[in-house]
C-alpha cells in the first residue's frame, strides 16, 4: 500500500532530520497531516524516532477479519469516514492484583466508555474502534463475544471491529511490526514465592513509569519487567490456558485522512481518566469540521 | 529499520510485574470545586442530582467502575464502616463509566446491590468529579472537609482505619 511505503521508506532512509519537514513536525500548531497539535509528551521527540506510529504518522495498513462477522476490517478502510481509535490487547488479560496492573483492561475500557459516551452524546457515527488481539488462538469468536459482553462493549453500534491474526506469527507481524506494540508471552505469576520478586520488580518498573511526561521511548528499560518475572515463573503453569502476556499498551487515534493524531502510552498506574481521551476525540471531530 | 528493532531498546512493558495500577500521591488540600452530579435509584440512594462535596458537612466520595475489580471489595468496606463514621458524614459514591451502550443503569444498580452498597450513588461521565479529584487509578476516594477542603485522597483499597483517621481529621476542631 501507498502510505506504508512512504512510511517505510522514512524509517529506512536514516535522513531523519532532512525528513522532518514533511512529516509537519514543526512544533506549535497542526500538522501537515493533523488537524490537533501535539501533544506535550508528543512535543518532546521526534515521531520518526519512536517504535510506533506517533502524532503526523500513517495509520499502518493492515487488513484482518473481524471473527465475530468474518468479514475482513482494514484499519484504513475508515478514511474520509470515521476516525480510528485502535489498540492491541488479549482478552485473558487477568485481573488486577499486587502484582499485575492490568492495565490491557483500561485501554480497552477506556475505548468501551467513549464507545458508549459517542453513542449517549451522537458522535458514534465519527469513530471506528479497532480491538486487535495478539492472543488468537484463545480469542475466539465465542471467547470474544463473551468478553465484550463483560466490557460492555455495545456490538450493535456498528462501530466496533475485533480483529484477529491467523497465528502466533501473524500477529507477532502486525502487532509487533506495523504497530509497534511489543508482546511477549509469558506464564501466570504464583501468588507465593513469586510475589516479592515481581514486588521488586513493579517498584523499578513504577517509579520510572511514574512521570507521565518522559518521553515513552526513553521511559523504561524494556528487558526490566521480564527479567525480574521469569525467576518466578515455573514450569508448573505453562499448562495450556494459563499463559499471560508481557505487553506494551498502546492507544492509537486516526483522524478522518489515516493519520495518527495521539499515540497514548498507558503506564502500570497513574493514567489520566478516559475522559481526557474523550475530549481528545471530541476536539478532533470539531476540527474535522 | 522495522519497528520492532527499533523497540527492543525503548518501550516498556507492561503486564506482570508492574505493580498495583494504584497511586498513592497528594492533591489533597486543596478546594473541592463543587459539581452537580446525577444520583440514581438503588439501593439507598434517590433518583436526582447531588452537589458534591456537601456543603457544611464532612464528604466522603468513592469514584468506582463497575469493571474493577478492587472497586467491589471497596465499596462493601464502606458499607461495613459506613455506620461507623458518624452521622455527619455523608457518604457518596460516584461511577465514573459512561451509562450508554450495553451498559445501563440497572447494570451500575445490580453491581450496587451485589456489594452492599446502601447510599447516595451517582454518574460522573462526564468527569468533572474525576478531574477535581485528579482520580488516575480506580477506586479513588477522598475525603472533604465542611470547608470545601480536600483533606485526604487514596486510590486503591482504603483501610478502614486510615478513612476512619481521615474522616476525625477533617471534622473541624
Amino acid at each position: 500500500m501507498q502510505r506504508r511505503g512512504y512510511l517505510r521508506g522514512l524509517a529506512g532512509g536514516g535522513v531523519a532530520a532532512g525528513l522532518a519537514g514533511c512529516l509537519g513536525v514543526l512544533g506549535g500548531g497542526a500538522g501537515r497531516h493533523t488537524y490537533l497539535p501535539k501533544s506535550a509528551m508528543a512535543k518532546k521527540v521526534d515521531s520518526a524516532a519512536l517504535p510506533y506510529p506517533a502524532w503526523g504518522q500513517p495509520l499502518p495498513t493492515v487488513t484482518l477479519p473481524d471473527p465475530l462477522t468474518g468479514d475482513p476490517v482494514t484499519t484504513t478502510g475508515f478514511e474520509g469516514e470515521r476516525n480510528v481509535l485502535l489498540t492491541c490487547f488479549y482478552s485473558h488479560c487477568p485481573e488486577p492484583s499486587p502484582h499485575n496492573s492490568a492495565i490491557c483492561r483500561e485501554m480497552v475500557g477506556v475505548m468501551r466508555n467513549i464507545q458508549a459516551d459517542g453513542e449517549a452524546h451522537g458522535y458514534g457515527d465519527k469513530l471506528a474502534f479497532l480491538a486487535i488481539t495478539f492472543d488468537p488462538a484463545r480469542d475466539t469468536a465465542a471467547r470474544l463475544r463473551t468478553y465484550a459482553g463483560q466490557e460492555h462493549i455495545d456490538l450493535h453500534a456498528g462501530n466496533w471491529y475485533f480483529m484477529r491474526p491467523r497465528d502466533a506469527q501473524q500477529a507477532e507481524a502486525v502487532v509487533d511490526g506495523d504497530f509497534g506494540v511489543k508482546f511477549i508471552r509469558t506464564t501466570a505469576t504464583p501468588a507465593t514465592t513469586g510475589t516479592a520478586t515481581t514486588t521488586t520488580g513493579s517498584a523499578t518498573t513504577g517509579s520510572t513509569a511514574a512521570g507521565p511526561a518522559t518521553p515513552p521511548a526513553a521511559a523504561t528499560d524494556a528487558k526490566t519487567p521480564t527479567s525480574t518475572s521469569s525467576p518466578a515463573t515455573p514450569d508448573v503453569s505453562t499448562a495450556a490456558g494459563t499463559y499471560t502476556y508481557q505487553h506494551a499498551a498502546m492507544l492509537f487515534l486516526a483522524n478522518l485522512d489515516g493519520y495518527v493524531e495521539r499515540a497514548y502510552v498507558f503506564e502500570s498506574r497513574g493514567n489520566p481518566p478516559w475522559q481526557d481521551r474523550r475530549d481528545d476525540v471530541k476536539r478532533l471531530i470539531a476540527k474535522e469540521g | 529499520m522495522r519497528r520492532r528493532d527499533l523497540l527492543a531498546g525503548g518501550l516498556g512493558l507492561a503486564g506482570l510485574g508492574a505493580g498495583s495500577w494504584y497511586v498513592l500521591d497528594g492533591g489533597r488540600g486543596h478546594s473541592l470545586r463543587p459539581v452537580t452530579v446525577e444520583t440514581i435509584r438503588a439501593a439507598g440512594s434517590q433518583a436526582g442530582t447531588m452537589r458534591v462535596p456537601v456543603a457544611g458537612r464532612v464528604t466522603v466520595v468513592d469514584v468506582f467502575s463497575v469493571g474493577c475489580v478492587p472497586c467491589k471489595a471497596e465499596t462493601r468496606r464502606l458499607a461495613a464502616v459506613r455506620s461507623s463514621l458518624g452521622a455527619d458524614v455523608q457518604l457518596v459514591s460516584v461511577t465514573n463509566d459512561a451509562i450508554g451502550g450495553t451498559l445501563t443503569r440497572d447494570d451500575v444498580r445490580r453491581w450496587w446491590r451485589a456489594n452492599d452498597g446502601d447510599w447516595p450513588v451517582a454518574l460522573d461521565a462526564g468527569g468533572q468529579l474525576t478531574r477535581e479529584l485528579s482520580v488516575t487509578g480506580l477506586p479513588t476516594l477522598g475525603v472533604v472537609a465542611p470547608d470545601g477542603t480536600l483533606t485526604y485522597r487514596h486510590a486503591g483499597l482504603v483501610s478502614t482505619g486510615d478513612l476512619r483517621a481521615a474522616v476525625q481529621r477533617a471534622r473541624p476542631t
